[in-house]
């Protein structure tokens, strides 16, 4: 079984070796995505999957629009084309306009340069979002859909029964791509103060998870940032102040690489080969939080 | 002499032991029998009446096609007020227990103690987040109150209660488990008081 090494000192020199290898690949991609902009740490190599992060964004008020704006200013300068929702996509979901103001008018500026977005259902989705074309999940409360030599696995964390726990065996279990990421919005690992880590969530799933290979897991529901130490060889983010904030909402429970608590934030990744860059960004622009994690066929190095 | 009859008296208090053992054994084993022969009964019955429930579901379909790709949240919740509406209507006269009868509570409390068995602290933490909800709003054929999120339903209990065909889902309200319509965001039953106390519960259902 494939696992990981998370090696976040090493983030300079992945960097630096990306950007020397960059020559090579010239005139394979626009030159534009070819180099590593300004205020973008990620390689951006040729033929890489790039894609963002967002988690509890719904909430349509002026702070997701303005990391919606954000995004689009990231988009610019990585070229990153789908984006996944780790749910709560829309506060409400009740009424016909929370569907336009809490997702089709802050993120207008990525729909309308064609950016796809993966919706994974929060505690405040309302199911039938599933039928929303702009989320793309065809009708299911879960999915699974591949990208290059990645695949992601769409987990309704709200309602993990017996089939869907069969499906995603299934679904691992046949799956041939070098990388397994799976997202879903309760935390099996959190430090999160006002939730946490769910704990009979990690008890049925994260064996699943192990089994099979899967190396990145991608949650929402606490709004802060977070990034869990490896945790079995799979590394854990929070990703759940996109719209909704939870000032100095993080707590101390050990299990902490990195974290963001005092204002919004997104995650672009960038894939490549056995490696995964990531970078978290926030609202204003900022850098929050980056490194890589290699995939390699032993066992994982945990953080320093 | 002494010794034999103390061996004597030996063999028949371990034969009336056995004896005692066998009948009890044996009353375990009938009780038990029956128990699975209940069991049997009661989820027959709950999955008939949940057969039952599914077809009124699909007659209220017809004219409206599953919604797989809107663009539009007009359309989607339009197609879900029209589903709840249909459904209310072909149930006027539902009550809470239709499904949940008395007969089959018994089971799904054993079902849930069992899951409680496996995991209580890992349920009992899943379940510490809530938006109370005032009891008499949740009714059947009542919709989903607006507002409550739809607080995850813990796996563990998930795995030991009866499965359920995609038109409908178990939710957690309050201490209550409710069965909903998933398209047309309705309670179909209630079974109050179904799950324990939650030590430490507080609101914070965000």
């Amino acid at each position: 079984m494939r696992r990981l090494v998370f090696n976040p000192w090493s983030i300079a020199a992945v960097g630096f070796l990306a950007m020397a290898q960059l020559p090579a690949h010239k005139g394979i991609q626009a030159a534009a995505a070819e180099k590593p902009a300004a205020g973008i740490t990620l390689p951006l190599k040729t033929g890489s999957v790039r894609f963002a992060v967002i988690g509890d964004s719904g909430s349509g008020d002026a702070a997701e629009t303005q990391v919606a704006l954000q995004m689009e200013k990231t988009r610019r300068l990585s070229n990153f084309d789908f984006v996944l929702m780790v749910g709560d996509n829309l506060y409400g979901g009740s009424s016909p306009g929370d569907y336009e103001q809490r997702f089709g008018k802050p993120f207008k500026p990525l729909l309308d340069r064609g950016v796809k977005f993966y919706a994974a259902l929060g505690n405040h989705d309302n199911t039938n979002e599933t039928g929303y074309a702009p989320f793309n999940m065809g009708g299911n409360r879960y999915y699974s859909f591949r990208k290059a030599d990645v695949q992601f696995f769409v987990l309704d964390s709200n309602y993990l029964d017996g089939p869907q726990i069969d499906w995603l065996k299934g679904e691992l279990e046949k799956s041939t791509a070098a990388w397994k990421i799976a997202y879903l919005h309760h935390p099996l690992y959190s430090s999160g103060k006002r939730h946490g880590s769910d704990m009979d969530l990690r008890t049925v799933l994260e064996p699943i998870l192990k089994n099979y290979g899967v190396q990145v897991v991608l949650q929402g529901h606490d709004h802060v940032y977070e990034r869990v130490k490896a945790q079995g060889g799979i590394v854990y983010f929070v990703v759940g102040n996109s719209g909704q904030l939870r000032s100095g909402g993080l707590g101390m429970n050990g299990i902490k690489e990195a974290g963001f608590d005092t204002d919004r934030c997104f995650m672009v990744v960038e894939i490549s080969g056995d490696e995964l860059y990531f970078q978290t960004i926030s609202r204003a622009g900022e850098t929050v939080d980056s490194g890589a994690i290699k995939r390699t066929a032993g066992g994982i190095a945990s953080a320093p | 002499m002494t010794v034999q009859r103390g061996v004597w008296t030996g063999a028949r208090v371990l034969l009336v032991i056995l004896t005692l053992t066998c009948a009890a054994c044996g009353r375990k084993a009938k009780q038990q029998a029956r128990q699975a022969e209940q069991d049997a009964q009661s989820l027959s019955e709950f999955n008939h009446r949940i057969q039952d429930f599914v077809k009124m579901h699909q007659n209220a379909e017809p004219g409206i096609p599953h919604i797989t790709a809107s663009y539009s949240g007009e359309e989607i919740v339009a197609r879900q007020h029209t589903m709840a509406a249909r459904i209310v209507a072909q149930r006027a006269g539902a009550m809470e227990g239709n499904i949940f009868t008395p007969a089959i509570r018994p089971y799904f409390e054993r079902a849930i103690n069992s899951a409680y068995a496996e995991n209580e602290p890992g349920i009992q933490a899943s379940l510490e987040c809530i938006t109370p909800v005032d009891e008499k709003a949740l009714t059947a054929n009542a919709a989903y109150p607006e507002n409550v999120s739809y607080a995850m339903t813990p796996p563990t209990i998930l795995l030991h209660i009866p499965k359920l065909p995609p038109e409908l889902e178990y939710r957690i309200v309050n201490r209550d488990l409710l069965l909903r319509d998933v398209e047309a965001n309705l309670i179909v039953d209630i079974m109050r008081n179904a799950i324990r106390p939650v030590p430490g519960r507080r609101i914070c259902d965000d």
